[in-house]
């Protein structure tokens, strides 16, 4: 069942310089964390002038649909759904 | 005329991504990979399923079916929305990806391309190893869940039919060696461009196979088949001569927009106007282009339709000017029917730079001005920032979509 959620999450981001990969590594939402293990696909979307990258990954049981918004830097949990 | 089969070395690859949307949604969402799932128009009973995953077609599920016929098949199906931004990503990084290997890639549609391998190094290695390599590539850059068949032959149809014998992940070659053994194994319709129309056509003739195709005479397939160059054309194509590498450019702009409940209120139908002529014009503008034709088509609730078009005396741009015309055309219609499906387009188009000066300012030059400074506000904070009053109350209606065949939208990127 996918759920549309639009609610600002804390999000920790990783960098890994010698593979040249940027990807969210775990989400804090509604007061749990989630880790994230495996990253489905990454891409860019565009509102005007302003690009927003679209991670979209899983931890064992629920994926998230995350955004970035590279004007202010926040994160926003888009969609959730547990595969069903 | 006889003319001998092509034996010359194949420099033609079709690719195909298979199950495209349900794919990718599978990539982008692992807890979906190995289930039954499909991407729908709608999520609704009602909504035309427009990819059913790999799964989903081993349960029987098709293109074009109703949400809720899948649901029959297979009760526990993954009903989602499509996602075009994402299916867009993975078109433009597959094309990137073939272009390194030649410049000459024509997309087919978001989910299949053409790359004519003639002059490069690729040839040399040999197109096998080539295509083996892409579809690594495609699993290690662009995502591991993604398959694709891969057609290789002299030209473009028999590549494509290469492409279509081992679905899915399939990779074929055609050549003047196999030809014949692989028209043994298919049938008039796997040739894309032969319908069951042009089937019945050919069966009249005499034509029931391949073979039949192939043994055909020019005479018979140009004066009495197709009764065109098309006779001709096919002589070629089936003896792998290429006579479709031709680009097309860009002649028209249109939308269309299927009412979820079927309406004849005029306020109702002047606001999707009013819709779809913005998502006409913006393309239309960004492109640089004018137009001098608009053409309006309507399908009613009755299963009857209804389309007239008309052409202008001046070029127009704006979406006013397009909407006023637009709705000119539509209060043509004979008869007041509930409209179920709305489709606007443009035509005979123009480029900008041939722009007529006037003696006199009409307000032309006013006009486009401020579509101008509107566009470059759209662009700048996003669709629909300003709209034009009428689209109040719109929302969502008549979303982002992803058009079947080409993809010159993305050509002009």
């Amino acid at each position: 069942m996918l759920e549309k959620i639009n609610e600002k999450v804390s999000a920790n981001l990783v960098y890994d310089a010698q593979k040249g990969a940027v990807y969210p590594s775990q989400i804090l939402w509604q007061g749990k964390t989630f880790a994230i293990t495996k990253i489905g696909y990454h891409h860019l979307t565009r509102e005007g002038r302003n690009t927003k990258h679209i991670f979209s990954v899983s931890d064992s049981s629920l994926f998230f649909k995350l955004a970035l918004d590279t004007e202010n830097l926040n994160w926003t949990l888009e969609e959730v759904s547990d595969g069903t | 005329m006889e003319l001998d089969l092509n034996h010359n070395e194949p420099t033609i690859m079709h690719l195909d991504l298979n199950s495209c949307f349900a794919s990718i949604e599978q990539q982008a969402n692992p807890l979906l990979r190995g289930k039954p799932i499909v991407v729908a128009a709608y999520t609704t009973p009602n909504g035309c399923i427009l990819a059913p995953s790999i799964e989903a077609k081993k349960e029987g599920i098709k293109v074009g079916m109703r949400v809720r016929d899948a649901q029959f098949l297979y009760p526990k199906v993954v009903v989602l929305a499509p996602d075009p931004p994402k299916y867009r990503n993975v078109h433009l990084r597959l094309r990137r990806l073939l272009n390194e290997y030649s410049p000459n890639v024509v997309p087919k549609s978001i989910d299949e391309a053409v790359i004519d391998f003639s002059g490069t190094t690729a040839l040399k290695r040999g197109l096998v190893d080539t295509g083996l390599e892409i579809k690594r590539r495609i699993k290690s850059e662009i995502g591991e869940w993604l398959l694709c068949n891969i057609g290789i032959s002299t030209n473009r149809l028999l590549a494509k039919l290469a492409a279509s014998l081992h679905k899915p992940n399939g990779l074929d070659v055609i050549t003047a060696n196999n030809l014949i053994e692989t028209y043994q194994k298919t049938k008039l319709t796997d040739f894309c461009g032969i319908n069951i129309r042009y089937e019945a056509r050919l069966n009249a003739s005499g034509i029931f196979t391949p073979i039949d195709f192939l043994n055909a005479s020019l005479q018979t397939l140009q004066k009495q088949v197709f009764k065109s160059i098309n006779g001709y054309n096919w002589y070629l194509r089936l003896r792998g001569w290429e006579v479709d590498a031709i680009d097309f450019g860009r002649k028209s702009y249109g939308h269309s927009y299927a009412l979820p409940r079927p309406s004849d209120d005029e306020i109702e139908l002047s606001k999707l106007l009013m819709k779809l002529c913005e998502k006409m014009g913006r393309r239309l503008r960004q492109a640089g282009y004018f137009t001098q034709g608009i053409h309006i088509s309507t399908l009613y609730n009755d299963g009857t339709h209804w389309h007239k078009a008309m052409r202008l005396n001046r070029p127009i741009f704006s979406t006013p000017d397009l909407f006023s015309k637009a709705e000119t055309v539509l209060n043509f219609q004979p008869q007041i029917k509930k409209i179920s499906n709305l489709t606007v387009s443009c035509y005979s188009l123009m480029k900008c730079s041939v722009d007529q000066l006037e003696i006199f300012d009409s307000g032309e030059n006013r006009k486009k001005k401020l579509t101008q400074a509107v566009d470059n506000i759209n662009d700048k904070y996003g669709e629909y920032v300003i709209t034009p009053a009428l689209m109040l109350g719109l929302g969502d209606k008549i979303i982002d979509r992803v058009a079947f065949g080409g993809v010159k939208e993305l050509e002009e990127w």
